[in-house]
């Protein structure tokens, strides 16, 4: 690697480039310049990483689970924003994060909106079959061959569709089946068996009141 | 020009994910909290950052790439130690459905509308509300369910019936070869290998498929063409 030294000013920040000892100007550092250092990226990585960290813990659990379809367009695309400014050495570190925040805003109202109105903001799912009978009409307005719905079927675990009671396509892309009752196990309430002790409280008269699970709330 | 260089260039992207995902760590596949799904897509990201522009140069790619890693690592190791940095990098679970009852502040908490709950239940595989006595929102974004005691199946406990756990299967024999590491992991040697799979009325290891170790059944086989004949062969310890 061959040195090179060079004096030069940019706004009121001088600086001065030498192998392994070159000074960054802030400038730089929030707005990039065309020829950075290489740790100079270590330390992007790092902001641009906890910053995304950060915002991601702002868009809450749902973000993580990706629950719907501007979860997952925002994590696709602020990531891919995030990623490409951390490598681009004259992209702004400033505008990555500005973006970053506005974006994951942008996303926290859209999930704010969807617990106000969901029908507004996220798709419905499609019940593909309903009490036991395929719904044809469905599967073309859900785009998807019989072949590609027996797919999903056997994936749920139901090999026979004459097993499934209901299946509904969910708005992120999952099918959940629901089997017939002569298709599905055994229940603890079919046996005939009690109910399960979870714990107990102890009642201000000394009294022990057990708890069993699917108890009331409030007793 | 550019489309030789482009095409070099992705060359050295799969090169390079191919190394970024022989050391991927596991939880950031599982996505547990924010920072492994952060970790996950921005990996995606960086590894096409090089195909974007020619001017953007591999080692600092490189560099991001390995700092970020670094990062990880250090944040997952910290959560290990320390509770509350964990606590405030993962977040915690917490009841949306608690005793029966939908609780409308953990819904607004998880910014989960009902119909999204309805959605999550189902997925769980509960398809009723009323069947469910806990349902947690997970630090993965998933709901779990615990349903209550009547709708859950019936066990062999439950009927007092004894059963015998089985430990998880081990490869003895892929693609006709012996896999002598894995028969030492269970202090057996060929000659049993050889003596199961008489048992199992299976051929030689070299025209088998796949043979599997499974407990005390039968070890389980498969023939590299056509199909095995069932296993009826009493099983010996």
């Amino acid at each position: 690697m061959t040195s090179s030294a060079f004096l030069g000013q940019e706004g009121d920040c001088a600086y001065v480039h030498q192998v392994g000892a070159r000074r960054m100007t802030w400038r730089e550092f929030l707005f990039g310049a065309e020829h950075l250092p290489f740790w100079f990226f270590a330390l992007r990585a790092i902001v641009l990483y906890l910053a995304l960290v950060a915002a991601t813990r702002w868009m809450g659990h749902r973000q993580v689970g990706i629950l719907s379809g501007h979860n997952y367009l925002v994590a696709a695309g602020i990531v891919s924003v995030a990623a490409l400014r951390t490598v681009h050495a004259d992209s702004s570190l400033l505008s990555g994060l500005t973006i970053v925040l506005v974006y994951a805003g942008v996303n926290v109202l859209l999930s704010r909106l969807d617990l106000r109105w969901p029908r507004l903001i996220d798709r419905q799912p499609i019940s593909l079959v309903v009490s036991g009978q395929l719904q044809p009409a469905n599967l073309r307005k859900a785009r998807i061959t019989i072949e590609e719905f027996l797919t999903l079927l056997r994936l749920g675990g139901c090999l026979k569709l004459s097993e499934a009671w209901s299946a509904v396509l969910e708005p992120k892309g999952k099918l959940s089946i629901i089997k017939k009752s002569v298709a599905s196990p055994i229940t603890r309430k079919d046996f005939g068996l009690g109910p399960i002790p979870v714990g107990g409280a102890v009642e201000p008269d000394g009294t022990l009141t057990v708890v069993h699970q699917g108890d009331a709330m409030g007793g | 020009m550019e489309p030789v260089l482009f095409a070099l260039r992705t060359l050295g992207v799969g090169l390079m994910i191919y190394l970024m995902s022989r050391y991927l760590p596991r939880r950031a596949g599982s996505g547990l909290a924010a920072y492994d799904f952060v970790f996950f897509w921005m990996m995606g990201g960086l590894a096409v950052a090089p195909l974007y522009f020619l001017k953007i140069r591999f080692i600092d790619t490189i560099t991001a790439v390995t700092t970020i890693y670094i990062c990880h690592y250090a944040l997952s190791g910290l959560a290990l130690v320390n509770r509350r940095w964990a606590d405030w990098l993962s977040g915690a679970a917490f009841p949306v459905i608690e005793r029966g009852t939908i609780r409308k502040e953990s819904m607004e908490r998880a910014l989960l509308p009902i119909d999204m709950l309805l959605s999550e239940l189902r997925i769980a595989g509960a398809g009723r509300v009323s069947e469910v006595e806990t349902a947690l929102m997970e630090t993965t974004g998933h709901v779990s369910i615990a349903k209550k005691a009547d709708h859950l199946p019936v066990t062999a406990g439950d009927i007092q019936k004894g059963g015998t756990d089985q430990p998880l299967p081990v490869v003895v024999v892929a693609d006709g070869n012996v896999l002598r590491q894995n028969l030492d992991k269970l202090g057996v040697n060929e000659d049993w290998l050889k003596d199961r799979l008489q048992q199992a009325r299976a051929p030689e290891p070299a025209a088998i498929y796949a043979a599997i170790w499974e407990g005390s059944e039968p070890i389980y086989w498969a023939p590299k063409t056509g199909f095995a004949p069932p296993t009826w062969a009493p099983t010996m310890h």
